[in-house]
């Protein structure tokens, strides 16, 4: 039997598999009916600002890493719960948050806190000594010493640059609290930048 | 610790002023007057500025994850697409040969792919329903199976949705037609949003 | 894999069943001939484990080509077969045709080899768009 061919539509451009026209939202639909390009196209999309969040809340890339994939299976499960009212990178950014939280509490009920922040904040730390840049080396460490609800908000509001009101979201904080967190966190962060000075 | 935390408000300086202000207006470069000259409000305003640098250049890191991630996560989903294939996610085809049935996933993804490759218009949500109807094989008609289709499309602004709307309609039909080989019953088209060429 | 050779053998018994196949197949030398056949049917990319055998945990990587023979499941059940194969194709094929057609070519594939009739089940998975 002879293979037949469907029709050409009118000429529009045959553009790539995946227009640039589809935004988040239309992609979330496809992928909670089953389209599993368009989930590759949205985490493909999203995935450099999710990894980079749970880098700098986790400290290491290989936790990162895990992190990051753990978060994007969750996503996919969880498709049909999300609702479309909200920012697709805003839940994605709780999944990340909440999971690498969660690795942080695990992590510090085997390692124990006093012991990890103890070795961090001493002066002559070797993390200190390795990067060219010695101030974000400090800083990096320090970060590393926060708790971990001021560096999650500090990292949210000053390194990924999002409103309080997300901010809040994410965390599942009021704004005051996120503002109180990463007030804290700024306060112990410029102490160690100071005594670095 | 943290609950504490949560009910502490963020203490004034000793001049009077909210700590978190300050710090802001450092950083903004929107310093009044009084956070200029008092003692108190600069302390704070060369915390902000000495710790704001340096958390410009982490902030200018772009780290990115390694292609494997994705891949592994991508390998993750289409294994559980494959095995979570359940009866109701088949739309069942008239084959005179025996039972066939292709996955509702992929006539959606057919049919999307349709309406995409119209000028001006992308398919959001597809649905397809299952129907009995009479179908056309050569000269003979029997009853089989059919299928209504509800898509959900976003729109470029200044189409004319009527006439494109109409056209995707056909060209829904005609690719269950030949591309699924399924008769399609009824095409339901909702603009649910618009988008701007810019 | 049960697979053995009965041949008649008496010349009077040769005689008398002319046409009698001289294998007799068991499920998965079916399952395999079935997925080989259809894999050859111009339209099917690639087949994919079949739910059943996913379900037993037999289920391999889908990326790249699934190999052919973990594409069916058979029963045999004296000189009947039930067969299930799943497929992916692309676009420019008519899924229905295709269905009718690896179903057409298993069948009659079966029945010249083993003198089964087979009842064959085919899933698409999948419609590539490229």
């Amino acid at each position: 039997m002879h293979a037949v061919r469907t029709d050409d539509p009118p000429p529009a451009p045959a553009g790539p598999e995946m227009p640039p026209e589809l935004d988040d939202t239309t992609l979330v639909v496809r992928a909670r009916e089953g389209d599993v390009r368009a989930f590759s196209e949205l985490t493909g999309r999203h995935q450099d600002a999710l990894y980079r969040l749970a880098l700098r809340l986790v400290g290491n890339a290989e936790d990162a890493q895990d992190a990051l994939q753990d978060s994007l299976l969750d996503a996919w499960r969880r498709l049909d719960r999300f609702r479309g009212d909200a920012a697709f990178t805003t839940w994605a950014y709780r999944i990340v948050t909440n999971r690498c939280l969660d690795l942080l509490r695990r992590r510090r009920e085997t390692v124990g806190i006093e012991a990890v922040s103890e070795r961090l904040a001493a002066p002559d730390a070797p993390e200190r000594t390795a990067e060219v840049d010695a101030g974000l080396a400090a800083l990096r460490v320090a970060l590393q010493g926060l708790p971990d609800e001021q560096r999650a908000c500090f990292v949210l509001r000053e390194l990924e640059g999002l409103g309080y009101a997300e901010i809040g979201e994410i965390t599942g904080a009021s704004e005051t609290a996120v503002r109180g967190r990463i007030h804290r966190a700024r306060q112990t962060l410029a102490g160690v930048m100071r005594s670095w000075r | 610790m943290e609950v504490e935390e949560e009910l502490t408000q963020i203490e004034p300086l000793a001049c009077g002023r909210d700590a978190a202000d300050v710090w802001d207006h450092a950083v903004a470069g929107t310093l009044d007057e009084h956070e200029r000259t008092c003692p108190h409000c600069r302390a704070a305003a060369a915390d902000a500025a000495g710790l704001d640098g340096v958390v410009h250049r982490l902030a200018a890191e772009r780290p990115i994850p390694p292609p494997t991630v994705l891949d592994a996560v991508l390998v993750s989903v289409r294994d559980a697409v494959a095995a979570e294939l359940r009866p109701q996610d088949l739309v069942p085809l008239d084959s005179p040969e025996g039972p066939a049935r292709l996955a509702r996933p992929a006539a959606a993804r057919v049919l999307r792919h349709v309406v995409d490759r119209m000028d001006g218009m992308r398919a959001r949500s597809c649905r397809i329903e299952t129907e009995l109807a009479k179908s056309t094989i050569g000269t003979a008609t029997a009853d089989g199976f059919g299928v209504s289709v509800a898509i959900t499309v976003t729109a470029r602004f200044g189409v004319d949705l009527a006439s494109v709307t109409a056209r995707v309609r056909q060209m829904v039909v005609a690719a269950g037609e030949q591309a699924l080989g399924v008769p399609v019953t009824r095409v339901d088209i909702t603009v649910e949003d618009l988008w701007d060429e810019s | 894999m049960s697979e053995r050779a009965s041949e008649p053998s008496t010349p009077s018994e040769r005689a008398s069943e002319p046409s009698r196949p001289r294998i007799r197949l068991g499920d998965a030398a079916v399952a395999r001939i079935a997925a080989a056949v259809a894999a050859g049917v111009p339209g099917v990319v690639s087949l994919r484990p079949d739910l059943g055998q996913t379900l037993l945990g037999l289920a391999t990587s889908l990326i790249g080509d699934a190999a052919p023979t973990s594409g069916a499941t058979a029963a045999v059940t004296g000189d009947h077969a039930e067969v299930t194969v799943t497929v992916v194709t692309a676009l420019g094929h008519n899924a229905r045709d295709l269905c009718a057609e690896v179903q057409r070519a298993v069948a009659r594939r079966l029945e010249m080899d083993a003198g089964l009739t087979a009842t064959v089940t085919v899933t698409v998975a999948d419609v590539l768009l490229t």
